[in-house]
């Protein structure tokens, strides 16, 4: 377990509610619902779930960059001391790049294909730290260099058609961290990177967030990569978080269901003579979620205390569960 | 380290959670209602002129020389033209030329188009670098002078002007053919079905042409109402429909000719193209519209 | 008899060409291909983004034609049989593609769409393949009411499950799996999965298993090929394979999986910035990357036998006397072996 600041955290994200509208005659529809978590200095953070859950929304929520019929209907997100939900999209446009960066999946189709990529890393320079021409230059070879690119002066001249997909990500690394922001948000960094890549993409991730102090949440499906790089880490399942807990207690005892669930479903040697374990049915889509326990249509160990909504309660060394039967089931 | 336990694979999850009714592309475009109510016209229209026989209207070769160039009264709906006859019988009945000859047109348009808009998206580069050829030829054609050389060589008549206008048309639709089926060619479940042993006729026709049919059918409804313009624009220049019948075009043509006794003349058979172009455009976009909306077919539902 | 013999392929295509169409380049996609599947068996094709398993996979059906080489399924060799012939003889091999939503057409229902090899390959009724295509679609656990529904009412897993009903259809020996579950959530796969043993312990179908996805093929796999760029450089039994994988670039993939358990921690978390590997014109296809490179690797290794009935394609996999009774000497010479976790 490695040293994470016990100061103040860099974000806060508490009660976290997004909503999208349906047009007339339809109530809103729960995107997200009071998602809470917290993000220290030179920690990693691991956001873990499957297609629906909301983990890509929460980070743009939380960056502000929520399509348009979605929206922050309550809770809140402070960078800082700073409170990022009601604010102007001016005021954030000054905050995201500065202070809180953000980096995608497709790292490709991230990058503008229509300029090289040294342009493209000065230019996010020259907007936040109204640096001269020649210093953002120095800057964005300066930052493709700390993301392991070699040749970085030369590269730089490059278009982004020239860079494999790897490569293509770190860039995007340089480019996210080339105002020096203390947090950075990584939405499936890896998923679309073959596997050897993946490996060194995530341990530039991992040296940056020594060298540079960040905290970097990680949002991935992959619980492999959890194990392998995250310090804390946050399940989610149809729009809320059910389980938070430190990677190592996580993986030992997994308090909730679905995290017990998806746990058994990593194949391992022991599938070579047994049926591989599943959840049973299917995540359900979006406004298909049943108004108790939203995991409940397909627990196992359903109940009927489990038709009501589920409140998180603590759980484990440091961490919490939203499931009433926990402690009871599994663990 | 405890795990679930082993699952059965049935799905505890009752069916009607899982699936999502599909919404057709039907009800996406009866949901918009500028579309919608553009179609009623586009088939109110048509329909009133076909039964023109059957409904209470004047016959519309009848000269009532009183009412020569009369504005509309409680008799003459529309009015009267130079002659007396009556404009709303003139003008249904004229419709019917008018439109039966826009679906001439079109037909020949997709007769001709479609079959070679698909050869070229399926066959080698060859094939279509000809026929991109040749349509590229056609189209840097101004298209009446096109249509005047044609009528020209085959002499006046609507029956020749509309097949005139319809290889004007032609191009567009062999390009929108192509492109549809080019893509659509490319797709996984055309892999499937041949990986499946489908022989290359059933892909065309069971798999490709349905799922190319989106575009096409835009493009028709556009080209409804520009053939609707180019019939009024060879009968108004008298290439096109010959006395004594009677289209739009030839209504505006006479209603031009008097236009310095009477303005109102003009006034019904204008209006009658004018509505019709713009109910097809409008139809056009709202088809359009409710294809990009369907997605094409994939998974609805927002990517969280 | 083998069920699938693909046979020293090559598939290569034409580079982006030049001004004018002068530059006549072409890339070796396949180079000198051959692996063979018996029957009951699956053998996990894997590799990373460029090694031309999905590629391998289509000429295995010959959806793609090969430059040269053979590919014979049941003992007929496809290439000297007519365009006719073969879409006759399709019944036998089917594929399974990776994403299920585009490998329907979205305009048909799904029991018309399992109808449809019905419809081509045999000569039953239209009542008697409607009823065929249900009771296959029952036994992958898709009820006659879903049965009516088009491709985008059903979920991801579901789908992929009529996919596999579909491809029954005709009962084929082999069914070529182009990375089946990866668009699939995690916690379905099982279904999937579970499912294709299933019907391979049922009727003895065997797998072309083409996946990037280590963990699932040591679960599932009998056999395992690894390709790189375009060559095969290592196969062997799954079991073997795990335990002691002879080519640098094998272990180079085992040490990446990265394995679900915090507390054995053991990505190499060496920064290299070693991607973006260059087509290589002769030689050795990983030199490039390759940790252990010598001078000998100028020249291509061939695929050779090693000790445990796998086989290898490097020189310094080869030139080492294997024993299998002592891995310890081949640590020495390669340096650590690494932790494989609890393969």
């Amino acid at each position: 377990m490695r040293d994470c600041d016990a100061a103040a955290p860099l974000l806060t994200v508490s009660d976290l509610c997004v909503q999208v509208e349906r047009g007339r005659g339809h109530s809103a529809m729960d995107v997200l619902t009071d998602v809470s978590f917290d993000l220290a200095r030179k920690e990693m953070l691991g956001i873990v779930g499957e297609s629906g859950c909301g983990k890509t929304m929460t980070s743009l929520a939380i960056m502000g960059l929520l399509p348009r019929g979605l929206r922050i209907t309550s809770g809140s997100v402070l960078l800082g001391q700073d409170e990022l939900v009601g604010r102007s999209s001016a005021e954030l446009g000054r905050i995201r790049g500065r202070r809180i960066a953000m980096i995608f999946q497709n790292a490709a189709r991230s990058l503008n294909p229509s300029f090289p990529v040294g342009y493209q890393i000065a230019e996010v320079a020259r907007r936040h730290l109204s640096m001269s021409r020649r210093a953002a230059a120095a800057r964005a070879i300066e930052m493709l260099d700390l993301v392991g690119i070699p040749r970085a002066t030369e590269r730089a001249r490059q278009y982004p058609h020239e860079f494999s997909g790897g490569m293509c990500q770190r860039v995007m690394i340089a480019m996210a961290l080339a105002c020096g922001p203390d947090v950075l948000l990584a939405d499936e960094p890896t998923t679309a990177l073959d596997v050897t890549v993946q490996a060194q993409v995530l341990a530039l991730l991992r040296r940056l967030q020594e060298d540079l102090g960040l905290g970097v949440a990680l949002v991935t499906h992959d619980l492999g990569v959890v194990a392998e790089v995250c310090d804390h880490v946050v399940v989610m399942y149809a729009g809320e978080v059910v389980e938070q807990a430190e990677v190592e207690a996580l993986f030992a005892r997994p308090g909730h269901p679905y995290t017990q669930g998806l746990l058994g479903a990593i194949p391992r040697s022991e599938h070579r003579h047994r049926p591989f374990n599943a959840i049973p049915g299917a995540v359900p889509r979006l406004g298909g979620w049943s108004s108790g326990c939203r995991f409940g249509p397909r627990c196992i160990h359903r109940s009927d205390a489990c038709q009501r909504p589920v409140a998180l309660n603590a759980w484990g060394p440091e961490g919490s569960v939203r499931c009433v039967r926990v402690g009871e089931v599994g663990g | 380290m405890s795990i679930a336990e082993r699952v059965d694979q049935t799905p505890t999850v009752p069916p009607d959670e899982m699936a999502v009714p599909r919404t057709s592309r039907v009800r996406l475009f009866v949901e918009q209602r500028v579309a919608f109510a553009a179609l009623v016209v586009l088939v109110a229209l048509p329909l009133a002129c076909v039964l023109a026989g059957v409904l209470p209207v004047q016959d519309p070769n009848l000269q009532v020389p009183t009412v020569r160039l009369g504005h509309p009264t409680t008799d003459n709906w529309l009015g009267a033209d130079n002659l007396g006859r009556d404009n709303l019988a003139r003008l249904l009945y004229g419709g019917r030329v008018t439109l039966l000859a826009a679906v001439q047109a079109v037909g020949v348009a997709v007769i001709l188009g479609v079959p070679l808009g698909v050869l070229a998206g399926l066959a080698g580069r060859w094939v279509d670098a000809v026929l991109r050829t040749c349509m590229d030829a056609l189209m840097s054609i101004p298209p009446l002078l096109l249509a005047f050389a044609i009528v020209g060589v085959l002499g006046p008549g609507l029956t020749n002007a509309m097949l005139a206008v319809g290889i004007v048309m032609t191009p567009r639709f062999q390009r929108v053919a192509r492109s549809g089926a080019r893509q659509v060619a490319r797709e996984t479940y055309i892999e499937a079905s041949r990986a499946a042993g489908c022989s290359p006729w059933r892909l065309l026709w069971r798999h490709v042409l349905p799922n190319a049919s989106g575009p096409l059918l835009v493009q028709i409804s556009f080209s409804i109402g520009f053939a609707v313009t180019a019939e009024a624009s060879l009968s108004f220049l008298g290439l096109g429909v010959q006395a004594p019948q009677a289209s739009w075009g030839s209504m505006v043509r006479e209603s031009f000719n008097v236009i310095r006794r009477d303005s109102w003349q003009i006034v019904p058979p204008s209006v009658a193209i004018a509505a019709t172009l713009l109910a097809t455009s409008l139809v056009g976009d709202g088809i359009r519209d409710a294809i990009n909306r369907s997605g094409g077919g994939r998974s609805a539902g927002a990517r969280l | 008899m083998s069920v699938l013999e693909l046979d020293r392929i090559v598939k290569t295509y034409p580079a982006a060409r030049g001004l004018l169409g002068r530059g006549r380049r072409r890339v070796t996609v396949l180079d000198h291909v051959s692996i063979t599947v018996e029957e009951g068996e699956t053998v996990a094709v894997v590799g990373e983004s460029g090694a031309g398993k999905s590629t391998l996979g289509r000429i295995a059906l010959n959806l793609i034609r090969p430059d040269s080489g053979r590919t014979v399924v049941a003992g007929q060799d496809l290439g000297a049989l007519s365009a006719t012939q073969l879409r006759r003889y399709r019944g036998v091999m089917q594929m399974v593609f990776q994403d299920p939503y585009a490998s329907f057409d979205p305009m048909v229902s799904l029991e018309d769409a399992v109808c449809e090899p019905l419809l081509l390959h045999t000569s039953m009724s239209r009542a008697e393949r409607r009823r065929e295509a249900l009771r296959l679609m029952e036994r992958v656990g898709i009820r006659a009411e879903q049965a009516r529904r088009f491709p985008n009412e059903l979920s991801g897993g579901q789908l992929q499950r009529v996919a596999i009903a579909r491809a029954l259809a005709t009962r084929p020996k082999v069914i070529v799996c182009d990375e089946p579950v990866a668009s699939l959530d995690a916690s379905v796969r099982a279904h999937v999965l579970n499912q294709f043993r299933e019907i391979q312990a049922e009727d003895r179908v065997s797998y072309l298993f083409i996946s990037h996805d280590l963990s699932l093929v040591g679960a599932l796999a009998d056999r395992v090929a690894v390709m790189y760029s375009g060559t095969v450089v290592e196969q062997g039994s799954t079991k073997e394979f795990f335990a002691q994988p002879m080519h640098p670039y094998s272990r180079r993939l085992l040490e990446s999986v990265p394995e679900p358990d915090p507390t054995r921690r053991r990505l190499r978390l060496v920064d290299g910035a070693l991607d973006a590997a260059a087509p290589v014109a002769d030689g050795c296809v990983f030199r490039h990357r390759c940790p252990d490179a010598i001078d000998a690797c100028r020249v291509a290794p061939t695929l050779l036998p090693t000790a445990h009935g796998g086989m290898v394609a490097c020189h310094l996999a080869s030139s080492v006397p294997v024993r299998a009774q002592d891995p310890r000497s081949l640590q020495q010479d390669n340096g650590p072996a690494p932790d494989l976790g609890p393969w």
